[in-house]
């Protein structure tokens, strides 16, 4: 019985940990230091129009060779969706994960699976190509050799836990569905849109500056975003201080440090699936002398846009922002 | 006391104790026995009321069992299971404690001076008093029993339901633990019922023995009508040979190992040329022991003997311990004693005579030593001889190639001795006392010896065949060892010994 | 022969000392004066409470006293209703969860969660409502069967009832979390078992069913050492087998569903308490079972503290640390016995 109880748990824990790293990818537990995206285009096909065949390497060193532009694409994490998306390549879009909700249009597309795709459903949709992402290579190498068994291209995009890289994956898969102008107008939009926000809260007074702490799920199992998250990296980019900064990556905090830490304003993340957010936070023991709490500082923002390393990021940075700073946005 | 009235019952449905009837009254020992399968255990568990009967009553006293609470039927009646696994270290004095729950009342009754004399007592009287506070489990099985026992009779029961106490215990434990319950039984008035699966152990202990055979009773009466041949070969489909125990009037059952033909072993057939015979001694070795009775001073009584010794000593031979010394005389001339019949006479060896006599499908050898120097009338019974007992005078040994009864022994030896008298008379021996007609001398020794093997035969009167060679040839070997005798006398012309 | 009062004296002198630390050490370290005059104030409404960091109050009475005391209060109905069942089911290495009552419990607090279940008047306990609920419905559900089975209830048809329903309830966890979506996190931090974040109210929750249940037991104790030496050796003593082992099995539910309810299911406690207070001071139930509520509560508030501490602020899931810890001192001493045996 214990053992049993033993073996469901570690069972259950793996699985947790797979899950988060297939929900969104930017949960991933520990910060992707040396991410190196060594995927380059050789420089000779740079033509438009003799682009193919076209061979690139992906996050993990594979070679991928593209014989022609894909008309057919199934895309693995909703990440690698919404940037399809964003480069207005949509239309190719044949099939995507179960986790996928952005945007709309993908709730039409066809299912290819969560937490471990399903290969004969991949296959039977012809891809072109499968975008893959670097988070699933651990999980599923054996679904992904299936694939390329099969003779499907599979690029692998990294797994991007800082915004430079980001803009990275997106030119990746600007080059492989044959949008390199769009991802580079993407990027460069998005690099504007930050540097407006930058700009704006650049305004905020070194004594105004606001301590934020990211709730990721509700108590009694609190965890927040430490250094080398995305949501760390989007308060630096708006002026603001994150409470558990002290921390690295994503860690279950003990209650009463919170209370010590006394933020000034909490976001939690944890809307989607939790009816009253603010609620839960207010309704705590022992919060109420956290400033927060007090002041009635407490925001829930939708966790797709500030962990899934795609041009929404922009949008949760904004949103952040908003209810940070929300007198620095009062004219808008 | 205990009634048992119609009692039938099982598990699942299936009859496995039917109607069983009987009663056991105060201070009674009553066993229950049977084969395995019989039912025994179920029926013990059907009286303590762990085991709801299908039809029938348990009555304690006229009140049915399952009238009484469980704490009631407690204090009335006590088991004694088999010995099961022990799990936790529980202490044995902590573990006898425990019989004293049913006299408690409420949850959070205190132990008193009385449940400290009682557990005391008992655990003086089961002889576990010293390691009181040793935990259970270091203890063997016997101790563990004891341990056991002492927790049922400190419940204070009028009744104590056993089930194979005796399973795990050496022969000490076992003796000790019955003789202890028998006590109880006897002075205080402790109704005992006991599954035994040692016939003879019930034979000794029990007032009275229900013997179970398929859940049905097969009888319930006193011991020595239980256990006939005739029922224990049925009931337990093996063949047994009931005698009476040694010392005390109870009778015993022995077993016969193995097929009639196993038992009987090598044929042997004892004849002359067995016969060693030296001036020391006359011995008579045998490949298979001999069925035996005899007078010897060694292997006296019946029994199972391969030698034969009849040894000479001087006429002077007087020791005190002589069974000692003939003890060590055959050690140390390599005759196993638990082996060995021995005798000794004072009679020069040359003075004997032996013969085979051939019967219808049997024969018989004849060996005698005689010297009549202290023949005597054994009418004149008013002046036994006095002093250490003298080495015999006229040994016979009597050996039959077949296979004799019980009566044939016995009417053997009568045989022997009849004819024995006959040549003393026609020698015209006299009493040297009484100068009347002599009958034999005062330490005369016999032994009869049978192979067991070969043609059965009843009886040994002077009627039948066998008493008539024994007769026979007693009397003309003894005639003629007499006769060598006197003549040796004659030769020497002076007096020796007898 | 160690005397009672020893044994209480260190079993005691175990738990106090592990409250005062557990109240005193944190994430956030108040000093004691601090904490004293907190606790003076807040509990016994003492007015020396002027002059100290509100935060601190927040801290040390909303946050961590709750938290030591329910821990306590888990560890104590953990380890009694371990003893309990290792007595009567005769298996030194039983646990409170051996009959499926926790898998029961879970099953109520993972369908809670999943499918985001609040009865209106309930609110935020409906979680463990519906948990209690849900284990109390196992274990008669047990019953009922091993009555089906065998009509006699022999501790070993009780057994192997309870671990078919265990594996069975355990399967419906187990789909129910592949099902999971965004809820995941929460059932299997729920599943992990913690004493965090449940403040006074949950104190309120559990601590009912620790005095019916732990009275109940503590009522059976003699019943229980009988027990301990087979059902038909008890029978013979005078106990009313039946009777008392639904008692005994109620109330041991009774502990283990209301302990499961609150903290999710926390290892090792119910396993390693008793046993280790049985080979510390001997297996006499009508000790053994307030030796081993003490030293419970003693031993899961030490674990929860080590939790919460040791990469503080950060916190490592409880039922980690009781194995983490238990398994070793567990080991000690039966190493530490077989010594003292040998010589």
């Amino acid at each position: 019985m214990k053992k049993f109880l033993q073996v469901l748990l570690l069972a259950l824990l793996a699985g947790f940990l797979i899950g988060c790293s297939n929900n969104d990818s930017a949960d991933e537990g520990a910060p992707d230091e040396n991410t190196t995206n060594e995927e380059t285009a050789s420089e000779d096909t740079d033509g438009e129009d003799s682009a193919y065949p076209l061979t690139i390497t992906d996050a993990i060193d594979n070679e991928v060779t593209l014989e022609e532009e894909p008309e057919r694409i199934v895309s693995l994490m909703p990440s690698n969706t919404e940037i399809t998306f964003a480069l207005d390549q949509g239309d190719k879009v044949v099939g995507v994960s179960d986790n996928d909700t952005y945007p709309e249009e993908v709730l039409d597309i066809d299912k290819v699976g969560g937490m471990e795709f399903n290969v004969e459903v991949i296959i039977s949709l012809d891809p072109d190509v499968v975008l893959a992402h670097e988070s699933l290579v651990a999980s599923s190498q054996e679904a992904l050799d299936q694939l390329e068994d099969a003779d499907i291209e599979v690029f692998t995009v990294a797994d991007a836990t800082d915004v430079d890289t980001t803009y990275e994956t997106i030119e990746n898969i600007g080059q492989v569905v044959n949008a390199e102008e769009e991802a580079e107008q993407l990027v460069t939009d998005m690099q504007a849109d930050f540097a407006e926000l930058e700009e704006i809260t650049s305004e905020v007074a070194e004594e105004d500056r606001q301590s934020v702490f990211f709730e990721i799920s509700p108590s009694p199992e609190i965890y927040t975003a430490g250094q080398n998250t995305f949501l760390d990296e989007l308060l630096q980019i708006i002026h603001a201080d994150n409470a558990a900064g002290d921390q690295e990556g994503w860690v279950e905090m003990d209650p009463e440090a919170i209370i010590e830490l006394n933020p000034e304003v909490i976001i939690s993340t944890y809307g989607s699936y939790v009816e009253d957010p603010i609620g839960e936070v207010t309704s705590r023991d022992g919060f109420d002398t956290v400033d927060a709490v007090a002041n009635e500082r407490i925001y829930d923002v939708d966790s797709d846009t500030v962990s899934r390393p795609g041009p929404r990021l922009v949008d949760g940075a904004r949103e952040i922002a908003e209810a940070v700073y929300p007198e620095l946005f009062d004219e808008e | 006391m205990l009634k048992i009235e119609n009692v039938s019952g099982g598990y699942d449905g299936v009859k496995i104790v039917k109607d069983i009837h009987f009663s056991v009254g105060k201070g009674e020992f009553f066993g229950i026995l049977g084969p395995n399968g019989s039912g025994k255990t179920t029926l013990l568990k059907m009286m303590s009321g762990l085991l709801e009967l299908e039809q029938g009553e348990v009555k304690i006293d006229d009140i049915s069992i399952s009238d009484l609470t469980k704490k009631q039927l407690a204090k009335k009646m006590a088991v004694l299971p088999q010995l099961s696994p022990q799990v936790f270290p529980y202490t044995v004095k902590e573990t006898v404690s425990l019989g004293r729950y049913a006299h408690h009342r409420g949850f959070f009754q205190t132990w008193t001076d009385e449940d400290e004399d009682i557990v005391q007592k008992v655990m003086k009287q089961t002889n576990i008093s010293r390691f009181q506070e040793n935990s259970v489990m270091e203890h063997s099985g016997g101790e563990q029993q004891r341990i056991f026992l002492a927790q049922a009779l400190v419940q204070q029961p009028d009744i104590l339901l056993l089930d194979e106490p005796t399973n795990h215990l050496d022969l000490a434990y076992q003796k000790e633990l019955l003789d202890l319950l028998r006590t109880r039984a006897r002075e205080e008035g402790l109704t005992v019922v006991a599954i035994l699966h040692d016939l003879n152990l019930a034979s000794l202990y029990c007032d009275k023995i229900l013997l179970m055979d398929n859940g049905e009773t097969r009888a319930v009466a006193d011991p020595n009508d239980v256990l006939s041949e005739e029922l224990i070969n049925h009931v337990y489909q093996t063949e047994v040979v009931k005698q009476p125990h040694s010392k005390i009037a109870k009778p015993q059952l022995h077993l016969l190992p193995g097929k009639k033909s196993e038992r009987e072993g090598e044929q042997v057939k004892i004849d002359e040329n067995m016969l060693s015979i030296s001036p020391e001694r006359i011995v008579l070795q045998s490949k298979q022991p001999l069925k035996t009775v005899s007078s010897g001073v060694v292997g006296a009584g019946a029994g199972w003997y391969s030698n034969f010794v009849n040894r000479h000593v001087d006429a002077n031979y007087n020791c005190t311990n002589h069974r000692q010394e003939m003890r060590e005389y055959l050690t140390k001339y390599g005759f196993p004693v638990s082996q060995t019949v021995g005798m000794m006479t004072a009679v020069v060896l040359e003075d004997n005579s032996y013969r085979l006599y051939e019967g219808d499908g049997f024969s018989v050898m004849i060996v005698v030593t005689a010297g009549v120097g202290n023949a005597v009338d054994s009418s004149r019974v008013n002046s036994p001889a006095a002093g250490p007992v003298k080495p015999g005078t006229i040994n016979t040994w009597i050996f039959v190639n077949g296979k004799l009864t019980d009566e044939a022994y016995i009417q053997s030896i009568i045989t022997a001795t009849e004819a024995k008298a006959q040549v003393l008379r026609d020698c015209h021996i006299l009493d040297a006392v009484t100068k009347k007609q002599a009958t034999g001398t005062s330490t005369d020794s016999i032994l009869v010896a049978a192979t067991q093997q070969g043609k059965e035969i009843d009886y040994a009167g002077t009627a039948t065949e066998l008493g008539a060679i024994i007769g026979k040839g007693v009397y003309q070997e003894m005639k003629q060892s007499i006769q060598h005798y006197f003549k040796r006398k004659e030769m020497h012309g002076h007096l020796s010994s007898n | 022969m160690k005397s009672n009062l020893l044994k209480y004296t260190l079993s005691l002198a175990f738990l106090i000392s592990t409250m005062l630390i557990a109240i005193s050490v944190g994430s956030v370290s108040v000093p004691i004066p601090e904490i004293i005059k907190i606790i003076g104030s807040e509990v016994f409404h003492l007015p020396i409470g002027d002059g100290v960091d509100p935060k601190s109050i927040s801290i040390v009475y909303d946050i961590r006293l709750p938290r030591v005391i329910l821990a306590g209060l888990v560890g104590a109905s953990l380890a009694i209703a371990g003893a309990a069942f290792q007595g009567l089911l005769r298996n030194p290495l039983a646990d409170p969860y051996i009959l499926g009552v926790s898998s029961g419990a879970s099953v109520g607090a993972v369908s809670t969660l999943f499918f985001n279940i609040s009865i209106p008047f309930l609110g935020m306990y409906t979680l463990p409502f519906l948990s209690i609920l849900s284990a109390l419905a196992t274990i008669m559900i047990v019953l009922f069967f091993a009555k089906k089975i065998d009509k006699t209830m022999r501790v070993e048809s009780i057994i192997l009832t309870g671990i078919i329903f265990s594996s069975f309830l355990g399967s419906i966890i187990s789909l129910i979390i592949a099902l999971t979506g965004e809820e995941l996190q929460q059932i299997i931090g729920w599943l992990l078992g913690s004493v965090s974040m449940r403040g006074w109210k949950y104190v309120g929750i559990i601590l009912p069913f620790l005095i019916v249940g732990g009275l109940l037991l503590l009522m059976n104790t003699r019943e229980l050492n009988a027990m301990s030496f087979g059902e038909e050796r008890a029978q013979h003593l005078g106990v009313d087998v039946e009777k008392r082992k639904m008692l005994i099995l109620a109330a041991g539910s009774i502990l283990t569903g209301a302990a499961v309810a609150v903290s999710g299911t926390i290892g090792f406690v119910g396993l390693v308490i008793p046993h280790l207070t049985r080979k510390l001071w001997g297996p006499d139930h009508i000790h053994l079972l307030p030796l081993s509520i003490i030293t419970g509560a003693g031993f899961l508030i030490l674990t929860d503290l080590l939790s919460r501490t040791i990469i503080s602020p950060q916190v490592l899931p409880v039922g980690v640390i009781t194995a983490l810890v238990g398994a070793p001192v567990f080991a000690m001493i039966l190493i530490k016995q077989k010594k003292e045996k040998g010589r």
